[in-house]
């Protein structure tokens, strides 16, 4: 395959050419109650070669692997008809690297007969409950072979892995349907799903105590978020704002995202990278080819860096990051986050909610979502704080803001982080990427709740 | 394709008892601009097919891209099947379907060079109307083949197209962003830019200035939109006959009872031609047919798939949708809300404040299952008496679909179609709850 590569990569200097081949197996079991609904194995294999001409991307993907030559004419041929000012990608030291798994308790080295089994038993205590109306449990885990080779000298070779777990349960009272579900992940690693009992437990008890709960209402509160929705929050709120694709040709958010811009107090520090090991959002090599690092994004509540790709760096003159991903061979490399976080601060969790006389404690998640400067993250489950103690369970609710005041807002971070590796990103039709996030418990003044 | 099909048919009914294959093959072309100028041009070729079989009573599924993969994707059907469900149905064995184009040689013929041009006109006209606005734009043509084959004797095969412009402005003022969109989707080819450039500069010229509401028990008008995006999921959700089989479903045993205001009515129609989401056939090789799912507030059907259906003792209603990575699963073609009576411009005349929500951040983000909605509006507008004061900022909305559904205070004669799957009028509904910050 490096031949062919190498060869269909030769005497292309008339523009920056990159080929990508990827191939691709993934296991899914889905459980309905305790059924077994679904179970399919599925394997891919296809590639895509992009090209640099001028200021213009030329981009070709395809599952039929042959004619790689003609491939990058026609990638080549695309770029050129755009025929846009010049662009310039930031310098890079070619590589050459070829990648072996190291992973212990590979998910893909698990027979499907002991994966079916370790489920089951999930299903049976989601099912054991008498007041579950439905539970259901999806499984996935892939193995991924990653060739990247570009007509600059680098030619990578990755195995990558990711393993994604939903657990969720459902409790009816006539037309009142409540759920309550966990997500989790790993990079491939198997262990995590065998330890899954009081999840599972917590599940479905969970989904028949919100039939009892009443709603919030809604209106701005003091929240404190658990380290899972702070998670969520960071990497809605700040994440996005920091892919400095968004940035790059937006002068005026370019002054407001100003490097040593002040955001919140001296007790935030917000960091991403790929770099950091064993989470769903690290590796070597970015899909461009950039080693991965660690990025501070906030540093003592100034804004000290953002996530690049090679084109994002050059233009802005900072350093690329090696944040440019693709969900697959089929999409080209766009600024992505891998592992964010919150750093964790000296608060204990008792201190961050003592002074509370009446606010929400918000936990773990159904979804977040962002457009620059508001944002929107739901938990899956909340609680009234009165009087600096937790109370009565309420229906989960979604928390929204503005970004800017509600960094302001954010005043005081725990020292209890922990990750979430369930779920996944999307940006620009390209879901869901495997990254992870994670956060101390954190306060945030006035937030606004929405009911439902 | 064909070959690949029949060569996987082949092995497949050899070893099993029965055995189908789900097959795409899929060419697009996009033409992507970004802070107004063209950045990139991109071919993408697809191709993938999906073998379900029946063995020893049990449903196995596998499959697969490569293209000499045949061997290993009828072995992994084969092992996946111990695992599988019992078998309850049997393939289908329809050969003819109904003649519903969605194919058009033109978009298929249309050239790179044409699809620039569309997006240079398009930012330019929109520019013209405000030249700080930094303007994205997607042109995307598509071309797929869809094949359906099983050992029953059941074969659709069809060719669809598909152009799509979309298009997607930001104006900063300070840290205040907005954010003003409109995309087109249809079989032909859409070369008349003007309803988009129409409806971004209403939406900027309606966002001048923004206003904050003065009361938070007011009426709340979803475009059609917002229809689409706020209020279809959790409805979808509660037709769908998986949610019914599981009896998770508010309407589950509620077939014929009146489950909302009686101005609402909905079909699925799929039969509609060059709509995007129309089809001769549905995944599983049941010929498209309307199916009246709300019938004036009264609920007359579900969505079912073959499965389902058979659980359910019924019969599909064509409605089986499916990736080439899964079995297939119930989901609307091509929805119609019914039309009202008035023009919505009527509608807001005589309302004393109201908001108008077009987009929402966060919508599909909670307990969609029980049919709860919420979100930030991302572009809205509070209005008086017809008019338009000004965007609606900073504020959530949320509420309980089944419930404001019984809450409508009316539903406009025009709409339009949203994503080339929904026609929907603007629908004005009561009891949503408002929360906007300080």
């Amino acid at each position: 395959m490096r031949d062919v590569i190498q060869e269909a990569l030769k005497k292309r200097t008339n523009a920056h050419v990159e080929i990508r081949i990827e191939e691709k197996t993934t296991t899914s079991v889905r459980f309905k109650d305790r059924e077994i609904e679904e179970v399919s194995l599925n394997t891919s294999l296809g590639g895509s070669i992009r090209a640099l001409v001028g200021g213009g991307w030329g981009f070709v993907s395809f599952n039929d692997i042959n004619n790689l030559d003609k491939k990058v004419d026609l990638a080549i041929n695309q770029a050129t008809i755009i025929n846009a000012e010049s662009l310039r990608l930031s310098d890079r030291s070619p590589v050459e690297h070829i990648g072996v798994s190291d992973l212990e308790n590979d998910a893909t080295a698990v027979p499907l007969h002991v994966k079916t089994q370790v489920l089951d038993e999930y299903a049976g205590i989601m099912g054991s409950n008498s007041a579950i109306q439905t539970s259901s449990i999806h499984y996935k885990d892939a193995a991924i072979t990653d060739i990247f080779a570009s007509n600059d000298g680098t030619y990578i070779e990755q195995r990558k892995a990711d393993l994604a777990l939903r657990l969720s349960a459902l409790a009816r009272n006539g037309g009142d349907v409540q759920q309550s579900g966990v997500s989790l992940g790993s990079n491939g690693d198997f262990s995590f799903v065998r330890k899954l009992h009081s999840d599972a437990q917590a599940v479905s008890d969970k989904a028949v105590e919100l039939l009892a709960a009443k709603q919030l209402p809604a209106g701005e509160y003091t929240v404190v978020l658990d380290p899972i929705l702070a998670g969520v929050f960071v990497h809605e709120a700040f994440g996005h704002l920091s892919e400095a694709d968004h940035v790059y040709e937006n002068q005026q958010l370019r002054e407001i995202m100003r490097l040593g811009k002040k955001f919140s107090g001296k007790h935030l520090n917000v960091v991403d990278g790929a770099l950091i090991p064993d989470l769903r959002g690290s590796y070597e090599f970015d899909d461009e080819g950039t080693p991965s690092s660690r990025t501070y994004l906030i540093r003592e509540g100034e804004l000290v860096g953002r996530l690049h790709s090679r084109e994002t760096a050059a233009r802005m003159n900072e350093k690329p990051t090696g944040n440019a991903r693709s969900i697959s061979h089929s999409f080209p490399p766009i600024v992505r986050m891998t592992n964010t976080f919150i750093e964790p601060g000296a608060t204990t969790f008792e201190e961050l909610i003592s002074g509370i006389d009446y606010g929400v404690y918000a936990k773990n998640w159904y979804g977040g979502m962002t457009s620059m400067e508001m944002f929107t993250f739901s938990a899956g489950e909340a609680n009234v704080i009165r009087n600096g103690k937790i109370e009565e369970t309420v229906r989960p609710v979604m928390l929204s803001g503005n970004v800017f005041k509600t960094l302001e807002h954010l005043d005081c971070v725990g020292n209890d982080l922990a990750m979430n590796q369930g779920g996944g990103c999307g940006k620009q039709g390209q879901s869901p990427l495997p990254v992870s996030n994670g956060s101390p418990h954190i306060r945030i003044q006035q937030c606004l709740v929405g009911g439902a | 394709m064909l070959d690949q099909i029949n060569q996987i048919m082949t092995q497949a009914k050899t070893k099993s008892q029965s055995a189908e294959v789900f097959a795409v093959n899929n060419v697009q072309t996009p033409v992507i601009f970004h802070a107004n100028n063209l950045k990139s041009v991109e071919t993408k070729q697809s191709q993938g097919y999906a073998l379900r079989v029946f063995h020893n009573g049990k449903v196995g599924f596998a499959s697969s891209s490569k293209p000499d993969d045949v061997e290993h994707v009828v072995q992994n059907a084969l092992d996946t099947s111990q695992y599988g469900v019992s078998v309850n149905y049997e393939f289908s064995r329809h050969k003819d379907f109904p003649d519903i184009e969605v194919f058009d040689p033109e978009t298929e013929a249309i050239p790179v060079e044409q699809m620039i041009s569309i997006g240079e006109e398009l930012i330019e006209r929109i520019r013209s109307f405000n030249s700080q606005l930094l303007c994205d734009c997607r042109i995307v043509k598509s071309t797929s083949d869809v094949y359906l084959v099983n050992s029953e004797g059941g074969f659709s095969q069809y060719r669809k197209t598909v152009f799509a412009v979309s298009f997607e402005g930001t104006l900063m003022i300070g840290t205040d962003m907005l954010f003003v969109m409109d995309s087109i989707v249809s079989c032909h080819p859409v070369r008349e830019m003007t309803s988009i450039v129409t409806n971004v500069i209403e939406q900027l010229s309606h966002s001048k200035q923004t206003s904050k509401i003065s009361n938070h028990k007011i009426p709340v008008v979803f475009t059609p939109q917002a229809v689409s995006s706020v209020l279809m999921n959790p409805l979808l959700s509660a037709l769908n006959g998986r949610s019914v089989l599981r009896d998770i479903s508010p309407f589950s045993s509620k077939l014929s009872c009146k489950i909302m205001d009686s101005r609402i009515s909905l079909q699925d129609d799929p039969t509609i031609p060059f709509i995007p989401a129309s089809r001769p056939s549905d995944a599983e090789g049941i010929p498209s047919r309307q199916t009246v799912l709300i019938e004036d507030g009264v609920l007359k059907s579900f969505l079912y798939d073959l499965q389902t259906a058979a659980y359910m003792g019924t019969v599909s209603t064509a409605s089986a949708s499916r990736s080439i990575n899964a079995l297939p699963s119930p989901a609307p073609g091509v929805l119609r809300l019914s039309p009202g009576s008035k023009n919505h411009q009527k509608i807001l005349d005589g309302v004393s404040e109201g908001i108008i929500v077009e987009q929402l951040i966060g919508a599909g983000q909670s307990n969609v299952q029980g049919g709860d909605f919420s979100g930030n509006i991302l572009l809205g507008y509070r209005f008086q008496n017809g008019e338009i004061i000004g965007r609606v900022k900073d504020t959530m909305i949320s509420g309980n679909v089944h419930e404001i559904l019984n809450q409508v205070l009316d539903v406009s004669e025009d709409g339009r179609w949203i994503g080339g799957y929904l026609w929907s009028p603007y629908i004005m509904l009561d009891g949503i709850s408002v929360a906007s910050s300080t």
